[in-house]
This record gives structure tokens, C-alpha cells and sequence, in this order.
């Protein structure tokens, strides 16, 4: 039993059992984490003008998540999640910090009209 | 190299105007017509955007127009500097559509579990969209939208052909399989169900507080959050026909989770087979729970079975609404996705869309084609077929594919790879008791390809974002290109061009494609401006994360280089040029029955 089926056997009075075999295969679809965090990675060496060779390749989960790429000069590119659910990142070249902040902060100012 | 000599050109002009029905003269006008240069950049993403303001009711914003995105050139798989001089030099092997995920839903089907959001938003956000009743109107959008984008941005080539890499149908509804074919092929589909004059669904009912009811969206968090009030939306939706102007060029098609299991992660119930097609629909979470997904199919008795179906269609259980039952909602079996694309107009074809007679008779569920005689599309089929959304490659596949990229090795054939999950989705290994079959994962599925430097590109789709992936090793690789849906903000699919730079090198050229409607809705009710309403609510479902999904500026509109796997120059420019000559005179074909 999952937690979506615990959840929906707190919110309904009575609900058969039998339910849960079918909720059971609820999973989400994987990537999302990984995703988030590789767009904000993107997003920050692009708004910095970085010339990449290779764009960062994240792997891991959580607060293990990190990112290695290549500049066209061959510095090293890293992207590092801070945070045990992956909502903050740091992001440098070599050793210079570009970006160090919420993950979600970037998604948003790259997709919003007029954002700085 | 050289083209065809006038001659050539003229005996070419001369059958093709035969085979399509139009006079030589008309054809060979249009022809020249098509070959003027293009104005790279003009259009679509690469002139403008769509993001989200930061105006609005409460919570929700309306979009707004951002600026156009240029392609980014990505060196990751060629290692190195392009050659400048590519840009005069270059030339257009295949210009192609890459569609995914559209999701076309029949909202007022009692085959729906929208009421699971109520459980667990985030979890069960696919079961429920307040954009759910709008999905025909997107997809005939977008088809628009591939149609305006016929010729290259890049090269001026033709379009030659599109693949769909899965998840067409959004709930197993044959209704749903029935308006997603015909939307691509440009036959007109009123998108409704049941009663003809009333939308009898969840987001008409007051009893359906937790779901975003447009005609009084109030009392619930769809309300609360500040989405609007439409009074006229749902019979906008379902009263209308849409006239799809329909794909301009041959599209192939995959399958996707949603095509192979319920919501694309349960199995199919006898409850639900009933349900689908009966005279009531759920509208609370108990009812939905305790029914729809009571997943014991393989278990209850016939009489038990028996018992349950009476129980519902007699509404002796709460929770349920009378609706008008309608047989033409009967969920497709997994075989049935592949014979409906045998139910197609022969134009823009091909008939079976990628499946053969061989794939009815055997039941395989991937196939082979050369789109142009120089490349080869592989389609697969990387759904779990027992539970969970995500995929792997099955053993049988996966030997038959190795057999094939050897061929297509030999015979210096580029190699397309078409599935519906991608390399960050590719960990099923979900399996019935008994069954033992390998079943492949990312990184073997990965290594496989990179064996064979024919393959220049995988082209996926599955998790709704904008996504470029690079794969090499050894100064060798391929490109991985996940598209968008037509469900979820931002509501984009995209065009994929390969290009012979005639240096060594190739670029996969990746256009994203906003749907053809306006960024701002109008009321009018047609199609594109309620599709441009749909795209409007998908970008406030907040628990889609709607902003994540348009990817970065390194997965959307890009210039994606790799070494050549072969001397191009075998392809001769007479041959190219027939080509684009046979895909123009599709093109002009297509147009001259639109009426364009």
C-alpha cells in the first residue's frame, strides 16, 4: 500500500480494500527532480553568457544530485543541489559561484514576461 | 555536386503533377514559388514566445508575448567548434514534424477518475485538468501550427513527414483514439459524447466542488486560486465541430503509456470496461475509488463482476450521476490502437501510420520505415503493459532493433529512434508472477545506440517538458530530443531538421512549435481561440508545475552537431533535390485542397 492509497482510505468512510491493488501502481513518472534542477542549471549558465562545450549531465537524488559539464574553454561546470529536496542550487565555473538560490526562482524568472 | 538537369527536372515536374492531380504548369509555378529563400527567424518560436505575465486574478495569470529565441548551437556530442562557414554550405536531408503527448480526452466519459485529485492533487494531477474539455481544440491547433511551419525556417525544405511518439489518447476511450487520428488527417470531429446539447460532466456539476467548474468556479480551489468565470465555455467546447486542417505530410505513430494501460498506469477493469460506456459517471472520490479502480478483474468472479456492473448502472451506489450512456466510449484493447490507424483518410497517409498487416497479424507493436531513402525510423514500443507509467525495452525488441541498426549500418542509412519514454524513464521493470523476459533499462537501451554511429537521433516524449539530452562516447554519440504535450503548459511540440553541413558533420536542427491560436483568448468560440483558453488554464495548474515544463534554453530551439557516421556525399544533390521536389509536390497537393 502506497501513500496515495493511505490517503484516500483517510479521506473516504468506507472504502474497500481491494482499491488499493489498482492504486497501488500509481508512481510518478520519474525524472522530474533531476529535470527541475538541470533546467535551472541551464538557465543561470545561459543568462551568464557561458559558452558550453558540454552542458552539464546531472545525476543522483536529493541533496546528492550534481551536474558536470565542460566551458568551451574547458573549465569545469558543476551544478550542485544544496538542499535535501533539491529546490536550491549552486552553480559555478571553475571555482567562480554564478548562481546560489532556489531552483524554482529561475524556471520562474525564465518564464515570466518582463522578469529581470 | 550537382542537381537535375533541366531535363530531369521537367520529366519530374511531369509525374508528379500526374500522381497528384494537378496540371503541370500549376505545379511547376508553385514549385518555383516554394524554392524563394525563407526569411530564417521570422516565425514561431523564433520571433516570439509565450510566457506567463504577472497580471492576473488572486493567484492566476494571464500570458504574454516574450522574445523570440534564436537556436543555440550545442557542441556536447561533436566535441569541438562547428565550421562558420556550415551556414552557406548546408543542406536539408529530412525536415520533420515531432508531435507527443497530445492527450485528447473525452471529458464527459464516465471512463474518467478525474474525483483522485481530491486524494492527492500532486500525485493524481494527470486524472483531472481544468483544460480536460479543450484537448481537441489543441490538437487541431497544433496540427495548424505543423501546417504553417510546412517549410523549414532553416533551409527552406519541405516538410516530408511527423511522428507521433505517444500518449494520443488520454483515458483508452476509442472515442478518444477516433478524435486524435481524425484531427490529424484533417477530418472534422464535433468533441463530444452522450447527450448532444448538454455537457454532463464533472465541471458542470455543482456537487463537484474540488474541480474547476467554469461556469461558478467558487467554493473550491480552482475558485479560490482565481481561475475564471466562463459561463459559455463547455458548450463552447462540446457544441462546435472542429475543422482540423490536418497534417500536411505522412505521420507515423508509437505508443505511448496512456495508449497501453488506464491513466498509463492501471490495468483495465471489467468495472471500468462497464463504467466507460454505461449511464453514470463519479463525481466523488469514494465513488471513484470503489468502482473505477477496483482493480480485481483478474480476480472476482464472472458473478461478481456481473453484480458490480448492475450495481452502478442502477445507481444503487452514491456518488454517481445519471449521464447519457454512449457505446462509442468503450475502451480500445491494446491491439485495437493499432487497427484504428488502419481507419485513416490515404492522404496524408500512410495507411497504418507506421504499423503494417504484420503487426496486426503477429501482435509486435514496432515497425520500421525510410521516411526518404536515406534515413530509417525505428518506432517502439517501451510501454509496461502491467503497471506504472514509465517503460523499458522489452528483450524481443531490443534483438530485433540490434538486428536492424546492423543493417542499417551496412547500408549507410541514418537512423531515427522513435519511442514514447525517455532515458530518464526508461526503469520499468514491472512484470506479471511467472513472467521472466529481460527487460531493458536507459543505460543498456543508451549503449546499444551508441554502438551504431547511424544513429543520429532519439526523439521521445513522456514527461511533458522541452528536454535535450546528449549521448557519446568515443567522439561519437547521438541526440535525444523530448518534446512537450499538447495537455500541459506550454503546450508546445516542435519541428526537427537534419542538415548535411558537407564538412563531416551534421546538425539536428530543433524549432519549437506554440499552437496556432492567439496568446490572449477571445470568446468567440472558435476552435483556436478556445484552444489559446485551454493553454491559458494549463499554465495555473499548479500542481502540473506548469513553468518547469518549457525546459531551458538549451532544450527548445537549438542547433545540435555530430560528426557525420559516414561520407555524406554519397547522398548526391540530384537525389535531394527529387526529394524536396516529391515532398513540394505533397506540400502543394495538401494546399491546393485546403484551399490555401
Amino acid at each position: 500500500m502506497n501513500g496515495v492509497c493511505r490517503k484516500t482510505l483517510l479521506v473516504a468512510a468506507v472504502v474497500a480494500c481491494a482499491g488499493c491493488s489498482q492504486t497501488a501502481a500509481l508512481a510518478p513518472v520519474g525524472g522530474a527532480e533531476l529535470g527541475d534542477l538541470r533546467y535551472a542549471v541551464n538557465d543561470v549558465l545561459f543568462e551568464k553568457g557561458i559558452e558550453i562545450l558540454v552542458a552539464p549531465v546531472c545525476s543522483g537524488t536529493g541533496a546528492d544530485i550534481e551536474c558536470a559539464g565542460e566551458t568551451t574553454d574547458n573549465e569545469a561546470i558543476t551544478g550542485s543541489a544544496t538542499s535535501d529536496d533539491a529546490s536550491t542550487v549552486e552553480v559555478k565555473v571553475g571555482t567562480e559561484v554564478l548562481y546560489s538560490g532556489s531552483v524554482q526562482d529561475v524556471l520562474d524568472r525564465n518564464s515570466t514576461v518582463g522578469a529581470p | 555536386m550537382t542537381g537535375l538537369s533541366r531535363r530531369q527536372f521537367v520529366a519530374r515536374v511531369g509525374t508528379l503533377a500526374a500522381v497528384w492531380g494537378i496540371a503541370p504548369h500549376v505545379l511547376g509555378q508553385a514549385l518555383a514559388a516554394h524554392a524563394q529563400p525563407v526569411n530564417v527567424g521570422a516565425t514561431g518560436t523564433l520571433a516570439q514566445t509565450i510566457l506567463r505575465s504577472s497580471t492576473g486574478p488572486g493567484k492566476y495569470r494571464v500570458l504574454g508575448a516574450g522574445p523570440g529565441e534564436p537556436y543555440v548551437a550545442r557542441l556536447d556530442v561533436l566535441g569541438r567548434a562547428p565550421n562558420p562557414s556550415r551556414v552557406q554550405s548546408r543542406r536539408s536531408l529530412l525536415y520533420l514534424g515531432h508531435l507527443s503527448d497530445m492527450h485528447v480526452i473525452d471529458a464527459q466519459s464516465p471512463g474518467r477518475i478525474e474525483p483522485m485529485i481530491v486524494s492527492d492533487h500532486a500525485a493524481w494531477g494527470s486524472a483531472f485538468h481544468p483544460q480536460d474539455p479543450l484537448t481537441v481544440h489543441v490538437t487541431a491547433a497544433m496540427v495548424k501550427a505543423f501546417a504553417d511551419a510546412r517549410i523549414s525556417p532553416v533551409t527552406g525544405a519541405p516538410m516530408g513527414a511527423a511522428v507521433v511518439t505517444g500518449d494520443s489518447a488520454d483515458m483508452h476511450s476509442h472515442l478518444e483514439l477516433r478524435w486524435y487520428i481524425d484531427v490529424l488527417d484533417g477530418v472534422p470531429v464535433r468533441p463530444t459524447s452522450g447527450s448532444a446539447d448538454v455537457f454532463e460532466g464533472v465541471q458542470a456539476w455543482p456537487e463537484a466542488q474540488w474541480a474547476y467548474r467554469p461556469g461558478d468556479p467558487s467554493g473550491g480551489s480552482f475558485g479560490d486560486y482565481g481561475f475564471p468565470t466562463l459561463p459559455d465555455l463547455l458548450t463552447q467546447a462540446m457544441s462546435g465541430t472542429v475543422e482540423s486542417v490536418g497534417l500536411p505530410v505522412p505521420w507515423y505513430s508509437v505508443y505511448g503509456n496512456h495508449d497501453t494501460l488506464l491513466l498509463g498506469t492501471f490495468d483495465l477493469s471489467s468495472q471500468l470496461h462497464a463504467l466507460a460506456v454505461g449511464g453514470r459517471k463519479a463525481y466523488t472520490l469514494e465513488a471513484t475509488a470503489t468502482s473505477a479502480l477496483a482493480g480485481y478483474a483478474s480476480t472476482a468472479s464472472p458473478l461478481q463482476r456481473m453484480v458490480d456492473a448492475l450495481g452502478v448502472g442502477s445507481g444503487a451506489r452514491p456518488g454517481f450521476r445519471a449521464v447519457s450512456a454512449d457505446p462509442a466510449r468503450y475502451l480500445f484493447e491494446q491491439r485495437e490502437f493499432m487497427q484504428e490507424h488502419f481507419e485513416t483518410t490515404p492522404t496524408p497517409g500512410p495507411i497504418g501510420h507506421g504499423f503494417t498487416q504484420h503487426n496486426l497479424d503477429s501482435g509486435e507493436t514496432w515497425w520500421a520505415a525510410d521516411p526518404t531513402p536515406n534515413i530509417r525510423t525505428f518506432g517502439l514500443d517501451t510501454c509496461n503493459a502491467v503497471a506504472g507509467p514509465d517503460g523499458a525495452v522489452p528483450k524481443n525488441q531490443f534483438d530485433w532493433l540490434t538486428q536492424q541498426l546492423e543493417k542499417a549500418q551496412a547500408e549507410s542509412k541514418l537512423v531515427l529512434i522513435y519511442t514514447h519514454h525517455n532515458s530518464l524513464t526508461l526503469e520499468n521493470r514491472a512484470q506479471r508472477p511467472g513472467e521472466s523476459g529481460k527487460l531493458y533499462g536507459a543505460d543498456e537501451f543508451i549503449d546499444l545506440l551508441l554502438k551504431y554511429p547511424v544513429v543520429i537521433g532519439w526523439l521521445n516524449g513522456h514527461t511533458h517538458q522541452n528536454q535535450i539530452l546528449a549521448h557519446s562516447s568515443g567522439g561519437r554519440g547521438f541526440w535525444e530530443i523530448t518534446t512537450a504535450s499538447c495537455i500541459d503548459f506550454p503546450q508546445q511540440q516542435q519541428v526537427v531538421e537534419i542538415v548535411d553541413n558537407r564538412d563531416g558533420t551534421l546538425s539536428l536542427f530543433t524549432t519549437v512549435l506554440d499552437h496556432a491560436s492567439p496568446i490572449t483568448p477571445g470568446n468567440s468560440g472558435s476552435y483556436l481561440d478556445l484552444a489559446s483558453r485551454s493553454r491559458e488554464l494549463a499554465a495555473n495548474d499548479w500542481a502540473e508545475n506548469p513553468l518547469m515544463r518549457r525546459g531551458s534554453r538549451l532544450d527548445r530551439n537549438t542547433e545540435l552537431l555530430l560528426p557525420a557516421p559516414f561520407d555524406l556525399s554519397a547522398i548526391t544533390d540530384a537525389a535531394l533535390e527529387q526529394q524536396h521536389l516529391d515532398e513540394h509536390a505533397r506540400l502543394i497537393a495538401d494546399e491546393t485542397r485546403q484551399g490555401r
